[in-house]
């Protein structure tokens, strides 16, 4: 296993960041720490790279405790959010900066540094941009050239802090099939940092859901998606819509609210219908939504009390029923799969 | 003078300049002329006489040299305590914040006297000192001194507000890249905070040139050892020598030009590095 933590904790002031986290990441993988804002996938991801101390707890690189050690002789790869380039270097100088840092006995020479670095660029695929500086190029090349920056002191693991969240959407793709490919060639052992679950999903071999500083669940993305094990990790992959269980089937709405009877139904769950079926559910039409291959309508539960709850349903894009249901007609939903969370 | 006319959302370039140049005839050309019209009431060779006589030259290398020196502490140690403001807290933090302007609202003389009290011969600090043998009041090294207390905001209030503008995830980059702390100040914060570096540098110089009454009282202000020139100008207006002591100014104003301008040449030079970098373009 190439990076192993054991029970960190990590507090700021009252509040805990990081709660009892113990986890070992595979080596070679790309993992992504999936989860929502404040969660502590950075304070996971900092402490792994010896920026931050956690109060307790220990981690390991390649079976070596590291606990110890300064993040400079970790030998990791650490890529920020907002790529943090040396502004007044050039993007060659750049990525050279952590070889000609190195001690003059381990320094190579001049000409094994430009290879080097020519090589590197050519592996994000910037070398024409060598001598520009970080200001002159885009997000997306300034975060190439970051990558290339940390792969240049041949570290052991690649920690990415959301690398890709200050680009616009179609960058941001791009890169992460990118960032996949290049994996796929270098096979480093990679933690990346997202709090976008498509991201996660497309680019990872791993995920780890992370909630309030604790894991909830780790696999591989078809048993995160498909097989979802607490409430939280199902609610946060994909949409879903609550249902509560009672003696005649499901209704929108329980009386009182049972927590015990609460079951999720995904929005291509529902067998949807323009008639009442047997056990289906009424629910107005508010909107359609074209999300590509599917359409997704947005429908007010009709429910005795006054109270409205809002139900998606998925639909393909093809489905002649569509052509039928137009705003505010009644809907009749009959939930095909639920999942109940039993606790 | 360049004007550089491209599209601005503040319009009004014409009245604002206009304004500028009238006002800073008003405030520093037209008594700069002044200056130099009373001067011309003195021959070349009279004024050459004047501003070359061996106690005046003596008094130039004693003010610049002094001024220098105390510019170069104040920026060592200036840019020390920025650093310790912005990167630290402690308890007393804001209390040391404010007291770094104290130099700013002192009345000079205040500062000279109360230096005097402490280092002179005397002076709590002064005399342990001079039974080691050093001698602070009444020599160069007190005027330094004078001079480093009367300089030190003007680095430490230019370097701050950049220091705290300065991201520590840069820092954080280059300790992950394995860089040492040394080398990460030498190549990643020094080069950001060098144009800030070089204003109050040229700002505490500035102020050490001119400045006169914190100094006169530690100085001692002996012909050939102590004297600065702003005294000499002083004294020289006492015995109601006009045109002497306007061209002395004369000659300080003209070397204090020099140095500015020199400085000023290196800030925009690195101002234009930087544009570069950062793809402004001018
Ligand atoms: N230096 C700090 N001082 C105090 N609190 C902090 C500090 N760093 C993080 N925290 C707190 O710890 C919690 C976890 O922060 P962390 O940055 O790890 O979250 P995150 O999962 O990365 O969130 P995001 O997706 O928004 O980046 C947050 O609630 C944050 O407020
Ligand atoms: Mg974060």
């Amino acid at each position: 296993m190439s990076i192993q933590v054991t029970g960190l904790y990590k507090h700021f002031g009252n509040f805990t960041a990081l709660d009892n986290v113990s986890i070992e990441f595979p080596t070679g993988g790309l993992v992504a720490l999936l989860g929502p804002s404040g969660c502590g996938k950075t304070s996971l991801l900092r402490v792994i790279a010896g920026l931050e101390r956690p109060d307790s707890g220990s981690v390991h690189i390649h079976g070596k405790d590291v606990s110890g050690l300064d993040i400079r002789d970790r030998q990791i790869g650490f890529v920020f959010q907002h790529y943090a380039l040396f502004r007044h270097m050039t993007v060659f100088e750049n990525v050279a900066f952590g070889l000609r840092a190195k001690p003059r006995s381990q320094r190579p020479n001049d000409t094994a540094i430009r290879a080097k670095v020519n090589q590197l660029l050519a592996l994000v695929q910037l070398e024409w941009l060598a001598d520009r500086y970080p200001a002159q190029l885009s997000g997306g090349q300034r975060q190439r050239v970051a990558l290339a920056r940390a792969l240049a002191v041949e570290p052991q693991v690649l920690l990415l802090d959301e690398p890709f969240g200050a680009l616009d959407a179609k960058v941001r793709k791009e890169l992460r099939r990118w960032l996949r490919q290049l994996h796929d060639e270098l096979h480093i052992t990679s933690l990346f940092v997202t709090h976008d679950q498509e991201e996660a999903l497309e680019v990872a071999d791993h995920i780890v859901i992370m909630n309030k500083g604790r894991i909830e669940q780790h696999g591989t993305p078809e048993q995160i998606y498909h097989a979802p094990q607490t409430e939280f990790v199902y609610q946060f992959i994909g949409s879903s819509n609550v249902l509560y269980h009672n003696d005649h089937g499901y209704s929108f709405a329980a009386d009182g609210q049972d927590e015990a009877l609460k079951s999720y139904c995904r929005p291509y769950d529902f067998q949807v219908s323009a008639e009442q079926q047997h056990g289906s559910l009424p629910a107005k039409v508010m909107r359609k939504l074209p999300l590509g291959n599917t359409i997704r309508i947005e429908a007010e539960a009709l429910l005795p009390m006054a109270e409205s709850a809002i139900i998606d349903v998925d639909l393909a894009h093809n489905d002649p029923l569509l052509a039928q249901i137009h705003q505010q007609d009644v809907i009749w939903l009959a939930p095909r799969r639920t999942v109940q969370f039993s606790r | 003078m360049r004007l550089t006319k491209h599209y601005s959302v503040i319009p009004g370039l014409s009245l604002s300049l206009g304004y500028t140049l009238f006002y800073l005839g008003l405030i520093v050309l037209f008594p700069m002329a002044a200056l130099l019209g009373k001067t011309m009431s003195l021959s070349w060779p009279q004024f050459w006489a004047v501003v070359t006589e061996p106690q005046v030259v003596a008094s130039y290398k004693l003010t610049f040299g002094t001024a220098l020196v105390a510019a170069i502490i104040n920026l060592v140690f200036g840019t020390l305590v920025a650093w310790v403001l912005v990167r630290y807290s402690f308890t007393g933090k804001r209390l040391i914040d404010a007291l770094i302007d104290l130099p700013f609202a002192l009345p000079t003389a205040v500062a000279g006297i109360a230096l005097v009290a402490i280092y002179g011969p005397h002076g709590p600090i002064g005399a342990p000192l001079l039974a080691l043998g050093i001698k602070v009041a009444y020599t160069p090294l007190g005027i330094t001194l004078a001079l480093i207390f009367i300089g030190f905001p003007f680095v430490v209030r230019t370097v701050q507000p950049i220091l705290q503008d300065f991201e520590t995830e840069l820092e954080e980059a280059a300790a992950a890249l394995g860089a040492s702390r040394f080398y990460t100040i030498r190549r990643v914060i020094v080069p950001h905070l060098l144009p800030s570096l070089l204003t109050g540098f040229a700002l505490a110089f500035a102020r050490g040139v001119g400045e006169y009454g914190s100094v006169i009282f530690i100085a001692g202000n002996l012909p050939f050892a102590t004297e600065i020139t702003p005294l000499l100008i002083v004294a020289k207006l006492e015995q109601f020598n006009y045109a002497g002591a306007t061209a002395i100014a004369c000659a300080m104003m003209a070397f204090s030009l020099l140095m500015l301008f020199c400085i000023n040449s290196l800030q925009s030079w690195l101002e234009r590095r930087e544009q570069q970098h950062t793809g402004v373009m001018a």
